[in-house]
């Protein structure tokens, strides 16, 4: 049957071969560079060449191939080595047969060539042991296929690698057999179904010994002749085959009596079984010198881990450590993962397996060479010795390093998988990192997703796929300038003045180029408001200057309301205070409402409001001003339409507008054109759903009754005044229908701003110069719990200790010479505590900012301290630290590297990255 | 000549066509004839004699005494064919997977819904056999869907065996192969044992120890002989192939048993279309197999397959199946016919699956499939085109009688409050 089955596969094979070449291949004669070659685990060649001809390896040097027609395949800065070989699989697609002894089942029958296993495939398994089941005493033989290929026989390693045996408590467990006779008689009753042997661990090598002293006896006739019911016989021939050593034994054996039990009846038979993953290795380690042991391991933990919870649990299970010790032993170990869904990791099987005490070579081999041996296909493949299958991988990296990835497959010489990667990962790495929060990071990397920091610091894994960005600079939080009025000038037009209800967020452009020299310059974020004008001056809202569209442009819409004051005085505070006493109780309008609407929709307001009658307009009363509630009515459609008329009439001119509803549906209003009222007799044409209609009726006390002519067909209007006068609008009327929901107040957004202010959502910027101002501008502030920034504050420079660390926003005068001594407000402040911020005010003037703080640093300030007032201290005042200021885990990824310090006159920025987008990156604009 | 069958096809036919005395000739007055074979005729007469078409043409003179069917401002087709369906049956298929001397003809119930529904549909031949739930289910035959008794509807009393690769009931694929393999073994076995013994009883007798006038009569199982009918090639093999992976297999039977087979495609075959090909074995799309929405095992990606497609463009004749309930659409040859050529196969390919393919893969193509003079006068009237939703079978004759009408259809006046009879 074995030659059979090989047969029809050539059938198959070479004739679609010979009538249609396959013209998308190329040439199987191939010239493979590799960076790193494993020929084989433990023969490693650098920068070598893999020279393959007709799917096999021709040559392997380190010297390039000078033959014109090969086609180069460059890997020259991969890892080359040979494709994986699973040792055990559940690909055959066969489960467990009713009998218990099925000798003659072959895996391979079962198996599905034209299957794709993409996901095996990019894990770089190229053959894998098709199990035949696992739960029979003899479930019938393994096979050993390619996973991937048009030629079926060059497919097939192995069709019958192994005579698998069960042993234990799986192959007890058949269920009996029932085979009723068709027509029972007498000399043939109908039999009960039969138990099958063996039912206990005590019978399974007697029920083996028996099997195969028959299949010895039988000899040449070991295949049955005759009519005989198919059911009664075992085919003996494959068990023969084991005798005579033509055909490998592999027993599935769990704990150590089983393994034991197995490596005697082995001894019987004179041979040395492959042992199947055994579990009590510990146990069974000083008998596995030299033995074959497949062990299928776990790879992915997510289900309950080995080993479970329960001390007691006699059950042997699958640990990671089996490989080691039974390797260590000297047996010739294999490895497999247990479930198909880990092939596409078997390389972190083996990783795993070195972890867990294997050498690195010997966990290698035991997916490839070790593994080709033990299922007796090392003649084909595992290794890429010469004239070995061209069965390879291209990896990303080291076989067995965490982040490595198989990049490409090739069984025969032809590509079976090409990982082709979508990530969206940025990977950047800097001598120097400044991470915004004091500290400094040498030879870091900083991992970005999603537009946000994913991981910062040393020796970070670069996960597969990343793009990465090796920088030779130095890497800064993106800048803030915490005073900008970028964006908000037109052309010609001047930056206007700021208020409290301007909806700045809205209003700026995310694709204006008035961003792009501050976005080059480093300012990733800009807090913009309008011109200061008086008390109240305006909302700032807090923008990237660099966004990819307007969402991901704005950090917080209002996050802040700059004042300007310098009240001295008793009550100079006052209408600071007004301001935000008018906040507070804008928001108790809103509270009510949100209370009376959450008490009206849970029921609570049951009492309906009385219907209060619209004022009456002053005019005279006539027939037909007024609403009017009509029904329609159309023969065809059986049923009548609503129609409101709201109607004003004006000498004989009828206006107004109509309204059709169908139930509780209603269409939009149109109006009423070509109305006339002469004589008794209301003419006007509707709109109703865009056809023309024209009505006519006569109009009596408050009623009317005519017809309309619509679509070619009559129908019949009869209208009812439901209120005369007023020709109020529909929306008006529909009021005056009062449920008793309470009413919505409007919404003010200067007070939107306040109240912003007392939510804590925003900042109070107030530019104040005196002492007893900033005084009163810190009481007040504290007492109404708002949180606030000085700007200015001069006499805060000279004194100050007047607040306990304060917030104060410089700039951009920062240094000035009184008296011949030069004053650096930043400095000084920051040296007393304050959490300053130096900002520009300026509009084109935002890209500078670095300059300002240079000024201040070339005056004394400390550098860290500038950077600070740059990045976290500004991100601090408005509340947005948790978005910007500093390159944390989970922050915007906005940083900005230059090619020194970043305040260093000579730095040059080189890198701007905002929202995680490479915004700017002066390498590509000198090419 | 795929098929051969055990009785004398054109005996089997006109004994059915015995109770036509009164209405010996028949006129089909049509407003257009498809032929089946590509031609159309506009204005077409059909002239039928005892049964059988004796001229088509738009020259055909109507005789006086002819009965005329009018089809004006109609069109003429052949009745569909069914190469394999398990329709009609009540109780078809048996839970013992190995029952090759079953036969349709003790389970066919000539009052079940399928038969009126298939002339509803304009369905005029049917190969009626086990379903793809056994491994060797047994014998199908092939029937009119007209008659009160199996016998009145029998067409060949003797139709093809079935087989199937489908791995139900618990069993796996390869557990299913080994099973069908087994039991052809086992028949090769019962026939050499047979051969060997009639030699032994040829070579006593020719020594005079066994009386000159005694012929060797020991026979095969009754219960086994179909399985060796099959390897004989007396009997054609319906075999299920559910998915493209069994394709080899199907492979290795022909080339070990020399079985005579006819393919019934599961829906999964497409991919090996090429091996398809190769084997040059007739092939049935089963009623589910046309279109196909495969869902990738690892990515989760749905893509729809119109296997009919891929095996014509491979260059594959096929015939195909509907469906006796399940989905609605399915039972109904213009949806599958539509089906096919909504993803490209052409119309006249897509109505030969249901007319002359299936004719030649049962071996009635000398008598059904195609309106030509010599042919079974099996027509429908229809009143559009058989492709079209729309269209209603108007009249259906069964050698040349007239055995539907949708004006006399109770179950659609029913359906249609009475008011359909009018349109």
């Amino acid at each position: 049957m074995r030659t059979l089955t090989l047969t029809a596969a050539l059938a198959f094979s070479t004739a679609p071969a010979v009538s249609e070449p396959e013209p998308t291949r190329g040439p199987g004669d191939l010239a493979v560079h590799c960076g790193t070659l494993y020929v084989t685990p433990t023969r490693v060649v650098k920068d070598g060449w893999l020279v393959i001809r007709d799917g096999r390896v021709a040559s392997i040097s380190t010297n390039a191939p000078t033959d014109q027609d090969l086609t180069i395949v460059d890997a020259s800065d991969k890892t080359v080595m040979a494709g994986l070989v699973a040792a055990d699989s559940d690909l055959s697609g066969h489960g467990d047969d009713t009998y218990n002894v099925t000798p003659d089942f072959v895996a391979l029958d079962g198996f599905d060539f034209l299957r794709e296993f993409k996901s095996a495939l990019s894990g770089g398994v190229t053959s894998v042991y098709l199990a035949p089941g696992r739960n029979r005493l003899v479930p019938g033989q393994g096979s050993v296929v390619k996973i991937a290929g048009d030629d079926l026989v060059q497919r097939v390693l192995a069709e019958a690698a192994a005579l698998r045996v069960t042993l234990g408590e799986p192959s007890t467990k058949a269920p009996p057999i029932f085979e009723p006779t068709i027509f029972p008689t007498a000399d043939d009753p109908l039999e009960p179904a039969q138990r099958q042997f063996p039912s206990a661990r005590i019978s399974q090598l007697s029920t083996l010994r028996e099997l195969f002293a028959e299949a010895a006896a039988a000899g040449e006739n070991a295949v049955p002749t005759g009519p005989a019911p198919i059911e009664e016989r075992y085919a003996l021939e494959p068990l023969r085959q084991v005798q005579l050593g033509a055909l490998p034994l592999r027993i599935a054996a769990r704990g150590a009596a089983d393994v034991r039990r197995a490596i005697q009846f082995g001894k019987e038979l004179g041979l040395v079984p492959v042992l199947e993953n055994p579990a009590d290795v510990d146990r069974i380690a000083p008998w596995l010198k030299d033995v074959p042991v497949v062990f299928r391991a776990p790879v992915r933990l997510s289900a309950s881990n080995p080993g479970g919870g329960n001390r007691a649990e006699k059950e042997p299970t699958d640990r990671p450590e089996h490989a080691g010790i039974a390797a260590r032993a000297g047996a010739r170990v294999a490895l497999a993962p247990g479930r198909t869904a880990d092939l596409p990791d078997m390389l972190m099987l083996a990783g795993i397996a070195v972890r867990y005490g294997m050498e690195p070579s010997a966990a290698l081999a035991a997916v490839t060479s070790t593994a080709a041996e033990v299922l007796g296909v090392a003649d084909r493949v595992g290794t890429l010795e010469v004239g070995r299958d061209a069965d390879f991988l291209v990896l990303s990296g080291p076989p067995l390093a965490v982040g490595t990835m198989v990049e490409q497959t090739w069984i025969d010489g032809r590509p079976a998988y090409e990982r082709t990667t979508d990530v969206d990962l940025l990977a950047i790495r800097a001598p120097r990192i400044h991470v915004g929060n004091g500290e400094t990071i040498r030879d870091g990397t900083i991992l970005i997703a999603d537009g946000k920091v994913r991981a910062i610091g040393t020796d970070l894994a670069i996960p597969y796929g990343a793009r990465v960005l090796e920088m030779d600079g130095v890497v800064t939080p993106g800048f803030i300038d915490g005073n900008s009025t970028l964006g908000l000038s037109g052309d010609g037009v001047e930056v206007p003045g700021g208020s409290a209800d301007q909806q700045i967020a809205a209003v700026l452009d995310p694709a204006d180029p008035t961003f792009v020299p501050a976005t080059r310059a480093g300012v990733t974020t800009l807090l913009v408001s309008g011109v200061d004008q008086g008390l109240v001056s305006g909302r700032v809202a807090a923008v990237k200057s660099a966004a990819a569209d307007a969402a991901s442009m704005v950090v917080r819409d209002i996050a802040g309301v700059r004042f300007v004051f310098d009240g001295i005085g008793p009550d100079a505070a006052k209408p600071l205070l007004a301001e935000i006493e008018k906040g507070k109780k804008y928001i108790e309008a809103w509270k009510a409402y949100e209370k009376a609407l959450a008490d009206f929709e849970a029921g609570k307001a049951a009492k309906p409001v009385e219907t209060k009658p619209e004022p009456e307009e002053d005019a005279k009363p006539d027939p037909i001003t007024g609403t009017w509630d009509c029904e329609m009515e159309i023969p065809q459609m059986g049923r009548a339409l609503g129609i409101k008329l709201v109607l004003k009439l004006d000498g004989t001119k009828v206006t107004g507008s109509a309204q059709l509803s169908f139930g509780e549906r209603e269409l939009p209003e149109a109006p009423v054109e070509d109305g006339s009222f002469q004589n008794g007799e209301l003419r006007m044409k509707l709109q109703f759903m865009r056809n023309q209609s024209e009505m006519v009726a006569t109009v009596g006390q408050d009623s009317f009754e005519g017809t309309v002519q619509a679509m070619g067909q009559e129908a019949t209007i009869t209208g009812r005044r439901t209120k005369a006068g007023a020709a109020s609008s529909s929306k008006s009327s529909k009021s005056t229908v009062d449920d008793g929901r309470p009413k919505k107040p409007n919404v003010d957004e200067a007070m939107e701003s306040m109240r912003a202010l007392i939510e804590k959502r925003a900042t109070a910027v107030v530019r104040v110069q005196r002492a007893p101002a900033i005084e009163a501008v810190a009481k007040a502030m504290t007492e109404a719990d708002i949180r606030y920034v000085l700007h200015g504050a001069d006499d805060l420079v000279d004194t100050p200790d007047m607040l306990e660390a304060p917030h104060v926003m410089l700039g951009p005068n920062l240094v000035r010479r009184e008296e011949g001594k030069i004053i650096n407000a930043p400095a000084r402040l920051a040296d007393a505590g304050a959490v300053v911020s130096i900002v520009t005010g300026d509009n084109a003037g935002s890209r500078y900012i670095a300059e300002h703080a240079m000024h201040a640093i070339r005056y004394g300030m400390d550098p860290q301290a500038a950077l600070h007032a740059l990045t976290l201290g500004p991100a601090k005042m408005f509340g947005i630290d948790d978005r910007i200021g500093s390159l944390e885990r989970g922050k915007d990824a906005d940083l900005v590297v230059f090619s020194g310090s970043p305040f260093d006159p000579t730095s040059r920025v080189q890198l701007v990255v905002c929202n995680g987008r490479v915004v700017f990156d002066a390498r590509e604009e000198n090419d | 000549m795929m098929t051969r069958f055990t009785r004398p096809l054109a005996l089997a036919v006109t004994a059915l066509v015995t109770p036509v005395a009164a209405q010996d000739l028949v006129a089909v007055r049509a407003g257009k004839v498809l032929t089946g074979t590509g031609a159309t005729m506009e204005n077409a007469v059909v002239l039928i004699e005892n049964g059988r078409i004796t001229a088509v043409g738009s020259d055909v003179e109507v005789p006086w005494n002819a009965k005329v069917v009018d089809a004006t401002g109609k069109i003429v087709a052949p009745t569909y064919v069914l190469a394999h369906t398990p329709g009609g049956l009540s109780g078809g298929n048996e839970m013992m997977q190995n029952v090759p001397f079953l036969t349709v003809q003790d389970s066919i119930d000539p009052s079940s819904l399928f038969f009126e529904e298939s002339l509803r549909n304009g369905i005029g031949t049917a190969h009626v056999i086990p379903g793809n739930a056994t491994l060797i289910g047994g014998q199908g035959m092939v029937v009119r869907p007209f008659g009160k008794t199996v016998e009145d509807m029998t067409v060949v009393d003797r139709g093809g065996i079935k087989l199937s690769l489908a791995s139900g009931r618990g069993a796996s694929r390869m557990a299913q192969m080994r099973k069908l393999r087994n039991a052809l073994d086992e028949a090769v076995r019962i026939r050499a044992d047979l051969a060997r013994k009639k030699e032994e009883f040829e070579a006593e007798k020719a020594a005079g120890a066994i009386p000159a006038d005694k012929e060797f009569e020991e026979k095969a199982d009754k219960l086994k002989q179909p399985i060796i009918d099959l390897l004989e090639q007396k009997i054609t093999g319906y075999l299920y192939v559910p998915s493209a992976a069994e394709v080899p297999e199907v492979a290795r039977m022909v080339e070990k048993y020399g079985v005579r087979l006819v393919l019934v495609l599961g829906p999964r075959c497409y991919k090996a279309a090429d091996q398809l090909r190769e084997l040059g074995l007739p092939i049935v799309l089963d009623e589910n197999a046309i279109e196909y929405t495969e869902r990738d095992a690892e990515t989760g990606e749905e893509t729809v397959v119109c296997q009919a497609k891929v095996l014509a463009d491979a260059g594959i004749e096929f015939a195909v199946g509907v469906s006796e309930s399940g989905r609605a659409a399915e039972r109904y040859p213009w949806w599958q016919m539509a089906t096919m050529v909504r993803h490209g196969v052409d119309p006249a390919t897509a109505m030969r699956a249901l007319t002359t393919v299936p004719a030649r893969i049962l071996g009635v193509d000398a008598q059904f499939g195609s309106i030509e003079v010599g042919k079974v006068a099996n027509l429908q009237v229809l009143t559009g085109s058989p492709l079209a939703a729309t269209t209603w079978v108007e009249t259906v004759l069964l050698e040349g009688e007239v055995v539907y009408e949708r004006s006399k259809d109770l179950r659609l006046q029913l359906l249609f409050g009475g008011s359909e009879g009018e349109k």
